[in-house]
């Protein structure tokens, strides 16, 4: 069970939700529609204390007008850390969550213990990666993961809130990754990434091929870990694997 | 009662199974499948049609802009009424519209509908228009900025014609250190503005305030009423001034054919077929990718999508259908006219595939004997 409380960041409020008990984890979740606490937050909170805040411009939110890159929320995510007083916490991030982790660790990796990413994107790719913009929403979702019912979000046929709950997500990821799905920068900032990283990605993965997840786990010099039948949410296709590997990473880390 | 030639000037041989092989006949629908050849005759045809028109006496010809299609051949609206202004003597060239959201640089609108209104003598109709959501995956540009580039596009334009230069501007979204517009519009202080809407109250209101007027395709006669009544309720309550029926027109299919109206349907059905299966072919994240109108707006969208895949695609009538004799043709018209307290039809001679001697007998035939029994003084309310 989880509460969700809000804070006033200078960028704006926060929306966090909040659950368990142990060190910190700040959870940063991934697109769609899929930042609701679920089984996954409920594993990680048997062994941590959750904070898994609600991206500005998600969960229903019009797409702030201060949002302007990726590097805007890590600001905002460094603002969220003072504000709630966490200790150096293990960041923990999926696909576009794992992208703004990333840019957090790169502006301010002394602020974090260490970092695992699902499906990490942001990197530039030989082959581009699918457009999930111009895709029918069913679609969108089944590029993501194998867990989530598509038919659910079609609009002609499915849920109209929930479609538009879908669609209203893929606007503010439109805004950070519209013109370009990565950052011409990152390649050379990610040594600035100075913290144990761990990168895990599923082996039935749609949305990006194991050579690209590969070449970013080399470049934040990052160990790789592949989860079987998984899509690219691996969270949310197997959550308690996810939730175990969290757990070791966190284990190796020194105190 | 002003009468405009509108044309979307579509191309006539999209793949009959578009939908099944490339889901779009927009933003991804090949290029390989237009013939350069066919499309000089095409853009030679649909110029004379509209060249026609201004023969006939329409009081304008309406050009557009859409982008990476195969439903309609005008990139660049400014290219055709560049081609029209030597090809008629008295219509205005309307232009509807510049996407001026969809200009790294606005000011080159600025610049050519100036150059456009100067050379034409002052018969420039300056649309401004966001784009539709295929638009902004054509030009690379992210749909969450679509109304803030708009609306600054729009005030940007309109001070580089009123202002005296050089000024800076210095927006959100765009940045000049000089803004000195050469030349200048030759219609003082600039050429008439007009918008379109899909209903949205931000828009309504601003064009209300604006008092420009609203020029509505393809938007089914109820939804008409709907728009223009809060137009004009934001006109008289907002801003202390009754909304005219010059300020609103709409779009409507116009075939006229002799032996009445069930040979003429029977004569447009294939074209509007076409139009609706074919050149049509917009699949939802296309028309409204992610970010391109807030979310409650999208719902609305829903329902409208679902309306029409019931009804079997948009409707290209509002209203009456003026598909008949001549005589059906224009009393509906005027009835169309009436219904909603619009002042401008802009009627659209040509749909989908139709061949050009189709649309030119159609439009010989509204000549002759619609025209002249046309109240054109009449102000309809």
């Amino acid at each position: 069970m989880s509460e969700i409380f809000s804070v006033d960041l200078p960028s704006q409020s926060a929306r966090v939700q909040h659950g368990g008990e142990g060190p910190p984890l700040l959870l940063l979740h991934s697109e769609a529609n899929t930042s609701a606490w679920s089984e996954f937050h409920e594993c990680l909170a048997a062994d941590f204390e959750v904070f898994a805040p609600i991206h500005p411009g998600f969960g229903g939110e019009e797409t702030p007008d201060w949002l302007v890159d990726m590097s805007d929320l890590a600001f905002h995510y460094k603002d969220l850390l003072g504000s709630l007083e966490l200790d150096r916490p293990l960041v923990v991030g999926t696909s576009l969550g794992a992208w703004i982790a990333s840019d957090l660790a790169i502006h301010f990796s002394s602020l974090i213990k260490g970092m695992v990413l699902f499906g990490p994107i942001g990197l530039r790719s030989a082959e581009p990666l699918p457009d999930l913009f111009i895709m029918q929403l069913p679609e969108v979702l089944s590029y993501l993961a194998n867990s989530l019912d598509g038919g659910q979000v079609d609009p002609m046929t499915g849920d109209a809130e929930l479609a538009t709950a879908v669609w209203t997500d893929l606007a503010t990821q439109a805004r950070l990754m519209w013109k370009r799905n990565y950052d011409p920068r990152l390649r050379g900032r990610a040594h600035h990434a100075d913290c144990p990283v761990m990168v895990a990605a599923g082996d039935h993965d749609r949305l990006t091929p194991l050579s690209y997840t590969e070449a970013y786990a080399e470049l934040f010099d990052a160990s790789l870990t592949t989860i079987a039948g998984a899509g690219h949410l691996v969270p949310l296709d197997d959550p308690v694997a996810a939730a175990a590997l969290v757990n070791s990473f966190y284990l190796t880390l020194e105190k | 009662m002003e009468l405009y030639a509108f044309h979307l000037m579509p191309y006539p041989n999209i793949d009959p199974e578009v939908r099944e092989k490339y889901s779009s006949a927009w933003v991804v629908y090949p290029n390989s499948e237009y013939d350069p050849e066919l499309g000089q005759h095409l853009y030679s045809e649909y110029l004379d049609q509209l060249a026609f028109a201004d023969q006939i006496g329409f009081d304008a010809v309406v050009v557009n802009e859409h982008h990476q299609n195969a439903y309609g051949l005008m990139p660049s609206p400014n290219i055709m009424a560049s081609a029209l202004i030597s090809r008629t003597q008295n219509a205005k060239i309307a232009i509807l519209g510049n996407g001026i959201a969809l200009r790294d640089n606005p000011l080159r609108v600025a610049e050519e509908v100036a150059m456009l209104d100067v050379m034409s003598g002052g018969r420039v109709l300056s649309g401004f228009v966001r784009g539709i959501g295929a638009e902004y995956h054509s030009m690379g540009l992210d749909p969450t900025r679509s109304r803030s580039r708009f609306f600054e596009a729009h005030d940007l334009i309109i001070k580089a014609w009123t202002e005296p230069g050089p000024f800076e501007w210095d927006g959100d979204n765009f940045q000049f250190r000089y803004v000195n517009v050469w030349p200048r519009p030759l219609q003082q202080p600039h050429p008439p503005i007009f918008v379109p809407s899909q209903g949205s109250s931000e828009t309504l209101q601003w064009a209300a305030q604006h008092r420009y007027p609203l020029a509505c395709t393809f938007v089914p006669m109820e939804r008409l009423k709907q728009f223009y009544d809060r137009y004009r309720q934001y006109a008289s309550e907002d801003f202390g001034y009754e909304a005219g029926p010059e300020q609103f027109g709409f779009t409507s299919l116009v075939y006229v054919h002799p032996d009445g109206e069930e040979a003429a349907a029977a004569e447009m059905e294939p074209h509007i077929k076409y139009f609706k299966e074919r050149a049509f072919t917009l699949p939802l994240p296309t028309f409204f990718p992610p970010g391109y109108t807030a979310a409650e707006s999208y719902k609305t969208r829903i329902e409208i999508a679902r309306e029409l895949a019931n009804s079997g695609g948009p409707t290209l009538t509002a209203g009456e259908p003026l598909i008949g004799t001549p005589e059906q043709v224009g009393e509906r018209l005027e009835r169309n006219l009436a219904a909603c307290g619009a002042g401008t039809l802009m009627a659209q001679f040509q749909v989908g595939d139709m061949p050009h001697g189709k649309v030119m007998r159609s439009m010989e035939l509204f000549a002759n004997e619609v025209m002249p029994y046309l109240s054109r003084d009449k102000v309809i309310s």
